[in-house]
């Protein structure tokens, strides 16, 4: 330690002239740079297998093939994972696109609401409607996704707890509202990156993860339950969606897919409150529901599912896929298509 | 309520909307109440702590404003040191002594079960108290006289721009600021902007960028090759300095819009050739603070050769310490303590002095390079240890750098060499001109360019969750 003194309380010299003018160029540019992201919807889509571009993809890939579904899926991943239309097609005596997957990467009853309502010509002819809930819906340090930046009207955003501001930001600030997506491009050097197929059991093929490394189920319970501050807006939306589903005729069932057991214990043991406000906040779901609730999240072993039948946490392979959507048709029992 | 995010743009849009509104003679108040919604924030509870230490403070420095007799002044001086340091020591680093104390005992056969707090740490409590300590300590010393505002002393305390993480303003300089009105100044208006502009580009577009890639490089410690260490400890220093001299710029623009000019805290320090340098450039408010308040106490360099290594290794140490409640932090001081000594037993008593960076001929460049070199090499050993969650990783990790463990391309290097690139983009024209509002000198439509890109750049990197400062947690 030097006892000599430093400069360090010396007084900055203010900035110079021109201050106006520079601020001036700096808006014109910021302007200009708006006008593009906001005029080029494309910007949300340019990479495919990206947050932004998801709905697209699954309205391109898997409704437009399915002009007619009688089951359909609305989730996250895990139920995309989870559940293998073809499996349930077969199982149920059903032709092929008559069950859609309609899950998407941390899909959230937003993501839901919004395929159901863009694609309602389509969509309101099923009978049936699986809706997967989660237990992170409850957790309201989950920020929202580039979905719900992009698609949210002014309502939605105001009612989402916790997020108000920066989802005003994005409505207001298209730049912003597009940020992640712009710079995801960015970093793959504006590589498209490849596209998104559809496997072999009409599940949609988005792995992001090419490597076969998976973070250890207390990773993933971190970094979905961590930080956690109770919201109740996703679970208000899963409600409304339900309702929906009902005002247009269709069966719902409430789904949770089972757990890898590892993850399970770990929410019972170090995220309980979490357990806790979810099962709470799950009841009125259930209630405006019509079929049986399919609420498995526990009971990976009672169903048949072993370790290997996991991908990771809560994601399953095509053998778990296989036993698990043949699980469900088994709980459908008989599907009637409209026009059967 | 942290800095760069929308809760805090909106709560400075409002704070600054009314503090030019209020009658001046209101500002403080606006001001006081700002300080307390801001730190309430994040937990209201603490701010009990604030209050504990504002009051205590004032009525002492207060008594001795009044008092002549020493011992009366000693005690009342003692006073304040026992409760800002008993509140420090109890929140800080009770659990750390008292783990430390069981280990100890766990080593010679016994195994006492002593208990813990497990309380969590109040955010800026390290700051804070030694604010307000050092106010104290000025006024003992009749350097400083009391002041008998206690709105103006509250604030002093608590003035939200640098309540959390500094700088940690010496009354002298903050005092006299607040005790008067403040007008709205168009050009410090624009300095404060262009302030925090750049810290928070510093924050989003180096801290927090470096920051996903150093987890990762640190998260198996044992197992990742030697380039891969090297690559996080590199990015874990451009972390550090984009971190907190962000958060420092941030604060200091933050309150010049308020017409109030804080110290500054950091002055290219990777620049720097010598360890000595390195620590007038670095954190400034803390190490001036440590020099002023405990080396100097100890006898600086007074006293013979052995009893100022001895001071400067306990300072050092005290400051590692002050970081944070582990063996870590006691060892990064460790090294720096030690550093300081040898350089100035080379020095042989001549004043450390900054080596000039005009490259005058190549072997003047060479002895520049050379020594920059060295000065980086103790800093970047240092911060393995302030990263790493144990001794025992660190040690790892640095096994893993010396002998170039397993496998690792040069490639692992280009995105620290890209980050330090950036970084001296902007350190650089700072050093040259002593201005960290170095922008305003370049023509106005160069300097629009530049404040947009920065801004776009900003925009695009924001993360969703954010990042909060490394230095909040100390």
């Amino acid at each position: 330690m030097s006892p000599s003194s430093t400069s360090s309380s010396e007084p900055v010299p203010p900035a110079r002239r021109g201050v106006l003018r520079a601020v001036g160029v700096c808006l014109v540019l910021l302007l200009a740079f708006e006008l593009v992201v906001a005029r080029r919807e494309a910007v949300w889509t340019v990479r495919p297998r990206s947050s932004g571009a998801v709905l697209d993809v699954i309205e391109a890939r898997v409704l437009s093939h399915a002009p007619s579904p009688c089951v359909v899926v609305f989730g996250s991943s895990r139920l995309r994972d989870a559940i293998a239309p073809m499996v349930v097609e077969r199982e149920l005596g059903l032709s092929r696109g008559d069950v859609l997957n309609l899950g998407v990467t941390a899909g959230t009853p937003f993501d839901a609401q919004h395929l159901f309502h863009r694609n309602r010509d389509i969509l309101s002819g099923a009978t049936v409607a699986l809706v997967g809930v989660e237990d992170w819906y409850v957790n309201g340090a989950i920020p929202p996704s580039a979905r719900e930046r992009r698609f949210a009207t002014l309502g939605q955003r105001l009612e989402t707890d916790g997020h108000v501001l920066p989802l005003l930001a994005g409505w207001a600030w298209h730049t912003y509202g597009a940020h992640d997506v712009i710079w995801h491009w960015m970093r793959a050097r504006g590589r498209r990156g490849a596209d998104v197929g559809v496997l072999e059991d009409g599940r949609l093929d988005w792995r992001l993860r090419s490597d076969g490394h998976n973070d250890p189920p207390r990773v993933d319970a971190e970094r979905l339950l961590g930080g956690y501050q109770f919201t109740q807006h996703r679970m208000r939306r899963a409600l409304a969606l339900v309702e929906s589903l009902r005002r247009a005729d269709i069966d719902v069932s409430v789904v949770q897919i089972p757990l890898h057991p590892e993850y399970t214990r770990l929410v019972a043991e170090e995220h309980e409150e979490v357990g806790t406000d979810f099962e709470r906040e799950l009841r009125p779901i259930v209630s405006a529901s019509n079929l049986s609730p399919l609420i498995w999240a526990d009971d990976s072993a009672a169903l048949g599912l072993r370790a290997n039948h996991f991908r990771d946490y809560g994601h399953m392979t095509e053998d778990g896929a296989a036993v698990l959507s043949a699980r469900i048709a088994h709980e459908l029992g008989s599907v009637r298509c409209q026009g059967d | 309520m942290l800095f760069c995010t929308w809760n805090f743009g909106l709560f400075l849009l409002i704070v600054v909307g009314l503090y030019y509104l209020v009658p001046r003679r209101r500002q403080n108040l606006l001001l006081l109440f700002a300080s307390y919604v801001f730190y309430g924030w994040w937990d209201w509870r603490f701010l009990g702590l604030i209050a504990l230490s504002t009051g205590v403070d004032f009525v002492v420095a207060q008594r001795l404003g009044r008092t002549e007799a020493e011992d009366a002044r000693k005690r009342l001086v003692w006073v304040s040191l026992v409760v800002n340091i008993g509140v420090l020591g109890f929140f800080k680093y009770f659990d750390f002594f008292t783990n430390s104390v069981a280990a100890g005992l766990g080593a010679i056969g016994f195994e006492p079960h002593l208990p813990l707090l497990e309380v969590i740490l109040p955010v800026g409590i390290s700051f804070y108290t030694f604010q307000t300590m050092a106010y104290t300590i000025d006024v003992y010393r009749r350097r400083l006289k009391p002041t008998n505002d206690l709105t103006v002393f509250a604030l002093y305390v608590c003035y939200f721009p640098q309540l959390v993480a500094g700088p940690i303003e010496r009354a002298d300089q903050l005092l006299p600021q607040l005790s008067k009105p403040r007008a709205l100044a168009r050009t410090d208006f624009a300095g404060g902007l262009q302030l925090i502009l750049i810290g928070t580009f510093r924050k989003i577009a180096i801290a927090d960028f470096a920051a996903s890639e150093v987890s990762a490089a640190f998260a198996e410690p044992g197992e990742a090759p030697g380039m891969m260490l090297l690559r996080g400890v590199l990015l874990f220093a451009l972390q550090v300095y984009g971190d907190f001299s962000g958060y420092s710029s941030i604060a200091r623009g933050t309150s010049r819009l308020l017409g109030i000019e804080l110290m500054r805290n950091f002055e290219q320090p990777y620049l720097s050739t010598n360890i000595a340098v390195f620590w007038r450039r670095w954190h400034i408010s803390l190490s001036t603070w440590l020099r002023d308040y405990l080396y100097i106490p100890l006898g600086g360099g007074r006293g013979g050769t052995l009893r100022t290594y001895r001071n400067l290794a306990l300072t050092m140490l005290l400051g590692g310490l002050w970081h944070g409640a582990s063996w870590n932090f006691v060892v990064w001081g460790g090294i720096h303590g030690v550093a300081l000594s040898a350089h100035r037993l080379w020095l042989r008593g001549q004043r450390p002095t900054q080596r000039s960076w005009r490259i005058r001929s190549p072997q003047v460049l060479a002895e520049t390079v050379g020594a920059w070199a060295a000065t980086m090499f103790v800093v970047l050993v240092a911060w393995v240890f302030f990263r790493a969650p144990d001794l025992p990783s660190s040690l790892s990790i640095l096994e893993g750098i010396f002998t170039l463990r397993g496998h690792g391309s040069l490639r692992l290097l280009a995105l620290p060499l890209a980050l330090g690139a950036l970084a001296m983009l902007l350190d650089v024209p700072q050093y040259v001109t002593g201005e960290h509002t170095v922008l305003s000198r370049l023509p106005w439509p160069l300097r629009g360019c530049i404040y947009a890109i920065m801004i776009v750049t900003i925009t695009l990197m924001l993360r969703d969750t954010n990042v909060p400062f490394i230095y909040f947690q100390f």
